[in-house]
């Protein structure tokens, strides 16, 4: 008699070991919905009009970007920091959940996760297109150079290189650690060329307790040293802002804003995709309205922590006495802008007071419409800093309104395409839910739920070597 | 299967080993320049013209020749009249000479083949280091010993800064400049630092100083 | 006095490193990567991977006696199966 899956109480419905794995792998083993082609799809197309625009940046140069003097950051860096917020999610998810053994967090993360590889990549493009001559991008690192120069480590955007280096590495290693048991059983269970894939991927995995034992330990290792790192990340970003003397710029709460900012847009990312996905592939019994609320409060409380940044920021511009910064602050509230200021209140402070209460929270469909609303308004959000900020310095003859070109709207859309692109090819080689449950997250930090795989009788393999 | 495990283990811990060898050669700085192409190799000119001869063996001075090298940015290159001064009588008819002898008549340019350029973004002036006590050698290696010239090291900007941030010890006496065979003397190189008043490390090093 | 501006670099190579370190660490202990291994031409492996407990027992070891184990685990009341290196 097969017995209650070990999870029982935290997803949905009657599920036994074997049959949660039937259904976890059906998107990969079965043929696609519909939905998956239409995004596939419209996401190839962008991704092509995506890089016709890079091809475009570097054949005709910076000059077809409406970046100008002095608005030289201009649409570049609201993505870039837009989209690395994105993946903040993916990383709190997998790493900082599991130290604070969130168990629900094993049915999400392998789906945040790979949001966070490819919005961490998308991110990346940005300032390396923005250099220009992106093929001499590794000058920025400290190696010794025929130039005897080395990049100056006073400075955050260098600092910035290394961060987001060390993120990408670390997300795909912790969504790669997470997939090789899954990579394992796909490579029993596929023929032909996926049976190659997954066996090159799997790297011979046999399921071994000795194994798993040893599996856990890094992965938990892992998870604690991504923690500070999902935090420096961002913290580094917002100091990209910070040291610069720019009005609206200059403000030492700028680390926690970021990080605080970058959770909620993860998480409100994280909705937009799940709440489609759940629905397409069947998936509710595994991501149940219980996970979506735990994720309304978490988009709550980050969110919060945006909107007091917002409020302090006002405040802190009129304490400073300091006229450029007060100036500022009027502009975006009065100035030609103000539109967006005031649409970026109306999401991030007043609307998201509806995730309070549980009866917006759990309504999937206003959970939703919110998610999305928050993507926009953290977008806004990014736009006010950067562009706001920089058009309204000190010098009244500098002002300069900013207005992007085609060039910019197609790198932001093909970004979009390209991140939706990922996600579906993913998709369709990996499981969008982990199968081996409980094994990652808690139990290997000594939590009493019983599990058979955490127990040890999975396949034994009694000696290391000899194969 | 132990000789496909064997092989896939090699393969895999091989190419980890060389992705941390490949790291450690580019950090440790030892492969700076491997991939210079610009060094050492002698660029051919339209007249068979020997500074190994002219410089080395008559011994006649750079200046002779290159006659703005004290004051100018650019040394310069001979007008066929500096040629001619000579080989109006010195081989008249070799036919070595013979394209020097129809620039002469028709009045037109010879056209020799540049040996060193420094990219349009790098300021260069030849005065304050001859005034300063820079040797010829000490950039452009031994002319008067080349056939050909060409350049022995090549003007990166590590050549540059590798002197400008501590010029004493290839420092010389003005007299000695033109001495292709000198080989500086540290001591005195520090003296002559005071003497010349060579500016100090953190100027000759700023940017603008090369990038202006 | 420049020293504090090395920090962000320092701690994010550090991390770098450990968990690139880790992850290699993992595999070799594990005796990681294999390109095949004999415990998965067992019958039903599949089902070891998922749900069901498996013991594999090494024929490498010098004091295997394939009766005596045999015996054993029957006596236990496991299913015992040969499997051989292709
Ligand atoms: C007799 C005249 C003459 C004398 C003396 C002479 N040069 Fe030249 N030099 C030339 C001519 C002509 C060229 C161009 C042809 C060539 O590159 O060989 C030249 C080229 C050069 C070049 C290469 C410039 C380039 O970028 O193309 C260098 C460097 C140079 N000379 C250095 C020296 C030095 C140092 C001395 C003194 C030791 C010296 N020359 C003496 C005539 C002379
Ligand atoms: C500090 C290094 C340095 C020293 C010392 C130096 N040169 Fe140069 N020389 C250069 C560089 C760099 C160029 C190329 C300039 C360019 O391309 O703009 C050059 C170019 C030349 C040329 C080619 C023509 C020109 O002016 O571009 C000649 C000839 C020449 N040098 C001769 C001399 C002579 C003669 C001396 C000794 C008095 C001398 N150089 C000392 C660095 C040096
Ligand atoms: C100081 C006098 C003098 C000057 C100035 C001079 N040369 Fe010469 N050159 C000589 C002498 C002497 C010879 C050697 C003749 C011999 O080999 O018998 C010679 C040989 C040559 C030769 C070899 C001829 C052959 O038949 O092998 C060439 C080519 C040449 N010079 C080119 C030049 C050029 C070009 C210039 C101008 C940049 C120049 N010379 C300036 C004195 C001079
Ligand atoms: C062997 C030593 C040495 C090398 C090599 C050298 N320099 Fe210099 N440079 C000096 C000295 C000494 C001075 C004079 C400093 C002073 O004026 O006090 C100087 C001065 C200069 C100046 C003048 C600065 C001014 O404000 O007028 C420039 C420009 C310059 N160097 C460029 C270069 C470049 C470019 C290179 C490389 C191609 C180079 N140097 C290689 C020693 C060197
Ligand atoms: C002593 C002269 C000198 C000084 C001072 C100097 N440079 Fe340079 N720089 C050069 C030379 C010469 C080159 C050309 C190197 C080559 O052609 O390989 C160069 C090339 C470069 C390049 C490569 C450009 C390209 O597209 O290839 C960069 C970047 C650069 N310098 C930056 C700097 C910076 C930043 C500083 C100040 C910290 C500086 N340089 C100070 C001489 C100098």
């Amino acid at each position: 008699m097969p017995e209650r899956h070990p999870d029982h109480d935290l997803i949905q419905g009657e599920w036994t070991e074997r049959s949660l794995v039937e259904k976890l792998l059906e998107p990969v083993e079965k043929p696609p919905p519909r939905p998956w082609k239409v995004v596939a799809a419209v996401g190839f197309v962008l991704t092509l009009a995506w890089l016709y625009a890079i091809f475009v940046t570097f054949t005709k140069g910076l000059g077809t970007w409406g970046i100008n003097q002095p608005v030289l950051w201009g649409f570049d860096i609201v993505h870039f920091v837009w989209w690395i917020g994105i993946g903040h999610a993916g990383t709190l998810i997998s790493a900082i959940l599991v130290l604070m053994r969130q168990n629900w967090r094993d049915s999400l993360n392998r789906i945040t996760e790979a949001m966070t590889l490819f919005a961490v990549l998308c991110a990346a493009t940005y300032p390396l297109i923005h250099m220009g001559r992106a093929q001499h991008f590794y000058w920025i690192l400290p190696y010794p150079t025929h130039m005897a120069l080395w990049p100056q480590y006073k400075s955050p955007l260098s600092w910035d290189v290394l961060a987001i280096f060390t993120y990408l590495t670390i997300s795909t290693l912790f969504l790669y650690l997470g997939l090789i048991p899954d990579l394992a059983l796909l490579r029993e269970r596929s023929q032909g060329w996926r049976k190659k894939l997954y066996g090159w991927l799997s790297l011979g995995w046999t399921g071994s307790a000795l194994h798993w034992r040893r599996y856990r330990a890094a992965y938990v290792l892992l998870a604690g040293l991504a923690t500070p790192v999902v935090i420096s990340v961002h913290s580094v970003v917002s100091m990209d802002f910070a040291y610069g003397v720019v009005p609206g710029w200059h403000l030492t709460l700028f680390p926690p804003f970021f990080a605080a900012g970058a959770i909620y847009s993860g998480f409100a990312m994280a909705l937009t995709l799940l709440i489609p996905l759940r629905k397409w592939y069947r998936l509710e019994g595994v991501i149940t309205e219980r996970h979506l609320d735990w994720m309304g409060k978490v988009t709550l409380a980050s969110g919060l922590g945006v909107a007091y940044t917002y409020l302090l920021e006002i405040f802190i511009a009129w304490y400073s006495a300091e006229p450029a910064e007060w100036a500022q602050q009027l502009w975006r509230m009065t100035g030609p802008y103000a539109p967006y200021y005031w649409a970026m209140m109306l999401i991030n402070v007043v609307l998201l007071q509806t995730l309070w209460f549980p009866r917006f929270r759990r309504n999937v469909a206003w959970l939703f419409v919110f998610s999305i609303l928050a993507n926009v308004g953290m977008w806004l959000e990014r736009f006010v800093i950067v562009v706001i900020s920089l058009s309204h310095d000190f010098l009244p003859g500098n002002f300069h309104l900013y207005s992007p070109t085609w060039v910019d709207w197609t790198l932001f859309l093909g970004t979009l395409g390209f991140f939706l692109f990922g996600l579906a090819v993913l998709i369709r080689l990996f499981p969008p839910s982990p199968w081996r449950r409980c094994c990652t997250s808690t139990t290997s930090l000594g939590s009493t739920r019983e599990a058979p795989c955490c127990t040890g009788t999975w396949p034994t393999l009694t000696r290391r070597r000899s194969f | 299967m132990r000789r496909r495990n064997r092989w896939l283990k090699t393969l895999f811990w091989g190419s980890v080993l060389g992705v941390f060898l490949a790291l450690v050669l580019v950090f440790s700085g030892v492969a700076v320049g491997a991939l210079e192409q610009r060094e050492g190799r002698p660029v051919p000119q339209p007249v068979p013209f020997s500074h190994a001869f002219h410089a080395g063996g008559l011994g006649l001075s750079c200046r002779y020749c290159h006659s703005a090298v004290e004051y100018a940015p650019y040394a310069g290159l001979p007008p066929t009249e500096t040629c001619m001064t000579c080989h109006l009588y010195v081989k008249p008819d070799s036919p070595n000479l013979a394209l020097v002898r129809e620039s002469w008549e028709k009045g037109e340019l010879l056209r020799w083949n540049r040996v060193v350029n420094l990219p349009d973004f790098v300021y260069f002036h030849h005065a304050p280091h001859v005034a300063k006590g820079v040797g010829c050698a000490e950039c452009h290696g031994r002319v008067d010993q080349m056939p050909v010239v060409y350049q022995p090291k090549a003007f990166t900007m590590k050549f540059c800064l590798d002197c400008h941030r501590n010029p004493a010890p290839r420092l010389r006496p003005r007299e000695q400049v033109f001495n292709m065979a000198y080989v500086p003397d540290p001591e005195l190189g520090r003296e002559l630092l005071q003497l010349y008043h060579v500016r100090p490390p953190e100027e000759l090093t700023s940017c603008n100083t090369c990038h202006r | 006095m420049g020293w504090p501006a090395f920090i962000p670099v320092t701690f994010e190579i550090t991390i770098l490193t450990i968990t690139v370190g880790i992850f290699l660490y993992l595999l070799y202990l594990n005796g990681l990567p294999l390109a095949a291994h004999p415990a998965v031409l067992a019958p039903r492996y599949r089902e070891a991977l998922v749900d069901r407990p498996a013991l594999f027992v090494y024929a490498t070891d010098p004091r295997f006696d394939p009766e005596a184990t045999r015996d054993l685990l029957r006596a236990l009341g496991a299913e015992v199966e040969e499997v051989r290196r292709a």
